[in-house]
């Protein structure tokens, strides 16, 4: 008999109550449990990044937390960066207007990161921007899109628009 | 890479939790779970019992007693960092943090959880061995004090028992003014380091009166230069002393590994003492 | 891997040769071994606890006497075990040679590691694994040296009748060993309870 609790998370905006196992991690928790594929699984001890959400607001890697441990916390993904209305988020916007991303795996992560960092840090240097994602690995892109990306929404950001 | 099944139980208290470390004696403590969650996933760890600590609020947070400052366990690294009172009187240990992991890391690592998991590299235990921090350990028959110099017991295992539980780690303040220097090698950025060295001076002018320097990385738990410390007492802040210093570092025993050779790791030591010294001279303004 | 040990007891070669094939008496001497069973002549299955930094493993098997030279007083002690949660193996054999020097006894120890399977890979150091087995097998040595010599000091019958029959209580009525370091010096005690005659 598996060891399960069961749990409720408020996932993107929204109330989500599921029974879990105590062994599950909150990232397969995230895809499996609640078909949201966009957070990815790519080395599954922290040094990859590729799933990095946010929870109660700070990004942290969904491989190295447990789905009961997000019990009665929130959880912002990569599917709840845009608006209701499908418009995208800036970060988003400026992804693609930069070339931020090839393939996409690390996307997510990056954009969850990111969205977190320049929250709190809204007038970064480029280094800080590289310091910042230094915790997420890309194999397609070389960074410089992401960082272009990043630091043209920081300037929005600053210009309050 | 999925854990292999156990039982989870979630403690609101730390009587709860060392009753739950007697009762079960295949069992894990999960605080951040930034270093256990990687060994459960790979299955180098395999507990019956996971026990988690973050329902457990009395010990997380900073206090300010005055003469000391006293963290909680289940302090998270991302908190210790950006506390106020921790930047004015112990800025060694914001400017360490920077080294630890990543922010995201940080977001959930605690400072009991890396004192008690123990990397040879890590930063947090170099500090605390340059600080003389005073660990306290709850077990059945109460609380006792540990100072650091007697917390690692061999690699990777602190002096705690198994049904103990680390609560607090009190770091005493050095004068106000003093110097700090931090710095870290690794051939990546955000590896693990080869080595570390935490360095901490009062200064009476230009007269160095106290000296701590903390070597992390060559061997399995951190490294006091005391020799070199008691040589700096006396001494004038300036190069010389701090070349002096570094070259004390040489002869220190360092590990072997398959990444660079203990001698190399000795070479490293003593460039990296010389310049966290020379950091901790440039920022010393002598006390109040 | 190889290592190396050598230790002296104040005890003739016989004497020492004796406790030496008592391997019931002697299992207890090293840290985290536990005996559980005895399946024939000098064949024996048991634990042997050890922890590697954070990673507590459990390995059970056998042990059996593989080579025996009364006239050398060389001994092979063959061991393997596998580690109950799957994370490898543990392959050892422990040659124990014995030298007559002065009228005491040097022994040495020869004791030839193989791990494999995920066990094998942890730590970064890749010298840590050899300094842990190096740290158990001497105080092993070290363990066994007491025994030895402890062993000595009582009276040559009760010797005699220890090696006569090798008795299985000691070991059988140990608690699960401990697998904390400290817990050597509790395995020492409870040695030199038995040998100075709390049986």
């Amino acid at each position: 008999m598996a060891d399960t609790r069961d749990i409720e998370v408020i996932v993107n905006g929204e109330s989500r109550v599921a029974n879990v196992e105590t062994r599950a991690s909150l990232g397969d928790f995230l895809r499996h449990g609640l078909g949201l594929t966009g957070t990815h699984m790519g080395c599954e001890h922290g040094v990859c990044g590729a799933c990095t959400v946010m929870v109660d607001g700070e990004a942290v890697r969904s491989c190295l937390m447990l789905a009961v441990q997000a019990n009665g916390h929130e959880v912002t993904t990569v599917e709840g960066l845009a608006s209701a209305d499908g418009s995208m988020h800036p970060l988003q916007e400026a992804f693609w207007k930069h070339h931020g991303l090839q393939c996409g795996f690390c996307t997510p992560g990056m954009l969850t990161s990111l969205t977190a960092f320049l929250r709190d840090n809204p007038d970064p240097s480029e280094r800080d921007i590289r310091e910042a994602i230094s915790g997420n690995i890309c194999r397609c892109t070389g960074y410089q899109g992401i960082v272009d990306a990043a630091l043209e929404v920081a300037k929005t950001m600053q210009k309050g628009s | 890479m999925k854990p292999a099944p156990f039982i989870y139980h979630d403690p609101a208290t730390p009587e709860e939790a060392v009753a739950l470390l007697s009762q079960h004696e295949d069992a894990k403590v999960l605080a951040g779970g930034q270093s256990l969650m990687p060994m459960l996933n790979m299955r180098f760890v395999v507990p019956d019992h996971v026990i988690d600590l973050n329902g457990v609020a009395e010990i997380s947070g900073v206090i300010d007693t005055g003469n000391t400052l006293e963290i909680g366990a289940m302090t998270r690294q991302c908190d210790l960092m950006r506390d106020p009172g921790v930047n004015a009187k112990t800025p060694i240990i914001p400017e360490a943090l920077n080294w630890v992991g990543h922010f995201q890391t940080r977001n959930r690592g605690t400072v009991g959880g890396s004192l008690c998991h123990l990397d040879p590299s890590a930063e947090l235990p170099c500090l605390m061995s340059a600080y003389d921090a005073v660990l306290t350990a709850h077990g059945p028959d109460g609380a006792r004090d540990i100072p650091f110099a007697e917390w690692p017991l061999a690699y990777m295992i602190p002096t705690l028992g198994p049904d103990e539980l680390l609560t607090k780690i009190t770091v005493p303040y050095w004068a106000a003014g003093h110097g700090y220097g931090f710095v870290e090698y690794a051939r990546r950025h955000g590896d693990f380091a080869l080595i570390a060295v935490a360095a901490l001076l009062e200064t009476d002018g230009d007269t160095i009166r106290r000296a701590s320097i903390s070597i992390g990385g060559a061997d399995v738990s951190p490294v006091r230069l005391t020799a070199a410390e008691t040589a700096l007492v006396g001494a004038s802040l300036g190069a010389d002393a701090f070349k002096a210093a570094g070259e004390m570092a040489r002869g220190i025993e360092a590990m072997s590994d398959a990444y660079v050779s203990s001698a190399y790791r000795q070479r490293l030591a003593a460039t990296l003492v010389e310049r966290a010294l020379i950091k901790a001279g440039e920022c010393a303004t002598g006390s109040a | 891997m190889q290592l190396n040990n050598s230790f002296n007891v104040p005890a003739a070669p016989d004497a020492a040769w004796k406790v030496l094939l008592d391997v019931p008496r002697i299992a207890p001497c090293m840290p985290g071994a536990e005996l559980t069973e005895v399946v024939g002549e000098h064949a024996y299955k048991g634990n042997a606890k050890l922890r590697v930094g954070p990673v507590n493993l459990t390995f059970s098997g056998e042990a059996k006497i593989t080579e025996l030279d009364a006239t050398e007083r060389r001994a092979t002690l063959h061991a393997r075990g596998n580690d109950t949660k799957g994370r490898g193996a543990a392959e050892a054999d422990v040659v124990f040679a014995l030298v007559e020097s002065d009228g005491q006894t040097r022994v040495d120890i020869t004791t030839e590691l193989n791990l494999t399977g995920s066990v094998a890979q942890y730590g970064r150091a890749s010298g840590l694994i050899d300094a842990i087995a190096g740290q158990i097998i001497s105080d092993f040595a070290k363990n066994l040296e007491a025994e030895i010599g402890a062993g000595a000091d009582a009276p040559i019958e009760m010797m005699g009748d220890a090696a006569a029959e090798p008795d299985l209580q000691p070991a059988a009525q140990m608690a699960p060993s401990d697998n904390s370091i400290s817990a050597i010096s509790l395995f020492f005690r409870a040695i030199w309870a038995i040998i100075r005659g709390n049986r």
